[in-house]
């Protein structure tokens, strides 16, 4: 088995590379964002001209329309040096997602890139982002990415797709591209991103559709976003499944090179590469219909990302600190904001359908809990949260809640999802990166 | 060791083609041959950890350790994987992967992208997984011998 397939890329890989376009350096289109997503309000940007010589691009080429979106100043139209301060903020919003009607979502915070034909001006705006704490990299279904050209990331002289599978089932399939990432006022960069659902590249091979189902676009069941910023504590995706794809065939890399591996995207930034920060603002106990917060890159690098007085809890090599809950040790519990409640194990509270925890507790009475923290340095600290029962809460209405809980099924681990982010800022620092106050990985969080 | 288990062994160490790609679970445990063959892992380990039931272990080649849990009879009526990335779970999964996947596509709220579930009345399927570890586990309610837990199965 093993040593046909070996002969069997090794056929494909004498036929040489597999085609996507060159950049097109001279074609200058500004890209509107697409149409179809109209609902986040919309981020303010101020778009950077690359360092990259682009014949025909004169300056910044694209000001989106103004709106209440917290922004950092003006960054300038060349390269600095050094940190641009403020240049490290990112917009964060909790709401219905991208597709509202037909596919509504809560407590999935958004956040806005911008993907450029690399080294070029040439962009298109991409809102309505998953920010997901626990898995590494950027992905954007390929329908959104009408304009821009991206270069092939290759292997061995075949262009490399890539397969992510979730833990819920559902998976991703696509080539890996270098894109010119723009995110915040930050200088462009290169990075790897996986082209989600190309119809134009090797069709999903079946060693991926055999982790779960394909997601197709925002509309897609499981999907409700318009793709996914992979910030989690680990500077590279190395649990995907990679292969060479040199025609319509592609072939499992089974020990795939670091230099294949999908990044982190943060760690490709200039500045502002070791982490990020997630705050959002305080809610009302019955939710709120949306929530607008703030992401901002790099931990400690800025005046705005500094510490302050949030506690560092360093994590293991799988980025999972200790909770006790109830008496109870949970050794693989995370802060993820890829969840949309806090998930756990709790016998004493009723289960009403689909996991959700439906105490007798509504919104003008909370059930106050708490649960204890430590990380792989001792550090150690309390997070009071509170719960409201399901059938006091309406999802129809409103996107963010600070109070939602579910039944985790599992008994190793506490899950701080989104409704943990309320109130708070939260620190992500990325391993092999230095950072202040502890050695990454590491969580640090402090209350607002 | 029994008799049973070392006959699994002697049958191990032998070639086994993957001309019947029988699934897993479910199955009667010549399946899990195929699914060693067919995850490219080497051919499966034999443990006697209960008196209820036998377990299989193998390791695909690309690092996932797989656990097929095996009633007395030769049945497998669990299955438990953990790793960089889940095993191939519609060869694992075998006839019920349909029903997982079109019960996970549900999308019930409030889900997670790092751990989910699907409880049926036939199957039950646990998946978790995040930056740098998936593990999970599959097993089929009215399989499990009796005075076994389902928390054996991982």
């Amino acid at each position: 088995m093993k040593a046909r397939a070996i002969l069997f890329s090794l056929a494909f890989a004498s036929l040489g590379s597999w085609g996507c376009n060159s950049p097109t350096s001279g074609f200058i289109s500004v890209v509107t964002p697409t149409p179809s997503v109209t609902r986040t309000p919309t981020p303010t940007f101020t778009f950077t001209v690359t360092p990259t010589p682009t014949p025909t691009a004169t300056g910044p080429t694209v000001t989106p329309t103004p709106s209440a979106t917290p922004t950092g100043p003006t960054a300038t139209p060349t390269p600095s040096a050094t940190p641009s301060p403020g240049a490290n903020v990112m917009p964060l919003a909790i709401n219905f997602g991208p597709v509202p009607g037909t596919n509504p979502q809560f407590n999935l915070p958004y956040t806005t890139v911008n993907i450029c034909t690399p080294g070029t001006s040439t962009c298109v705006t991409i809102p309505d982002v998953l920010v997901d704490t626990q898995s590494t990299g950027l992905r954007i279904f390929a329908s959104l990415l009408t304009g821009v050209t991206l270069t092939p990331v290759m292997n061995s002289g075949s262009p490399v797709g890539t397969c992510i599978a979730f833990a819920d089932g559902s998976v991703m399939w696509g080539p890996e591209r270098a894109a010119g990432l723009q995110m915040g006022s930050e200088p462009q960069v290169s990075v790897p991103i996986e082209v989600v659902n190309d119809t134009t590249f090797s069709p999903i091979p079946s060693s991926c559709s055999a982790q779960g189902t394909p997601l197709l676009d925002p509309s897609s069941a499981l999907a409700g976003f318009n793709g996914i910023l992979g910030t989690s504590l680990f500077p590279n995706d190395d649990i995907s499944l990679y292969y060479s794809c040199p025609s319509s065939t592609c072939t499992q890399i089974s020990s795939p090179p670091t230099s294949i591996l999908v990044p982190n995207p943060v760690v490709a930034l200039p500045f502002d590469n070791n982490g990020v920060v997630l705050q959002l603002p305080s809610i009302p106990a019955a939710g709120a219909v949306t929530a607008t917060g703030t992401m901002l890159l790099g931990v400690g690098t800025q005046a705005n990302n500094a510490l302050g007085g949030a506690t560092v809890y360093t994590t293991d090599s799988l980025g999972n600190i200790s909770t006790v809950y109830k008496g109870t040790t949970y050794p693989a519990s995370f802060i993820d904001s890829g969840s949309q409640a806090f998930f756990f194990v709790d016998g004493s509270l009723p289960d009403c359908g689909g996991g959700f925890f439906c105490p007798l507790n509504n919104a003008a009475n909370p059930l106050a809990l708490s649960a204890q923290n430590t990380g792989a340095n001792n550090a150690t600290g309390t997070v009071n949260f509170s719960l409201v029962g399901k059938q006091f809460l309406d999802l129809t209405t409103n996107a963010a809640f600070d109070d939602i809980g579910a039944d985790a099924g599992f008994a190793d681990f506490f899950d701080f999802g989104a409704p943990f982010f309320f109130n708070r800022t939260v620190f992500f620092a990325i391993q092999g990166q230095s950072a202040p106050g502890g050695t990454p990985p590491y969580y640090a969080y402090r209350l607002d | 060791m029994t008799l049973k288990a070392i006959f699994f062994v002697a049958l191990a160490s032998f070639a086994i083609p993957a001309a019947q790609a029988t699934a897993a679970l479910g199955e009667h445990v010549d399946s899990v041959q195929s699914d060693a063959v067919a995850m490219g892992a080497k051919a499966a380990v034999v443990s006697n950890e209960s008196s209820a039931y036998s377990v299989q272990s193998m390791k695909t080649e690309d690092g996932v350790d797989v656990r097929e849990f095996v009633t007395p009879d030769g049945t497998v009526f669990g299955v438990a994987w953990r790793g960089p990335h889940a095993p191939d779970l519609a060869q694992l999964l075998g006839k019920y992967f349909k029903t997982y996947t079109d019960e996970a596509a549900k999308a019930k709220a409030p889900r997670s992208l790092h751990h989910g579930s699907v409880k049926t009345a036939d199957l039950i399927v646990q998946r978790a997984g995040q930056a740098r570890e998936t593990w999970g586990r599959a097993y089929v309610p009215a399989l499990i011998p009796s005075g076994v837990s389902e928390d054996e199965i991982k």
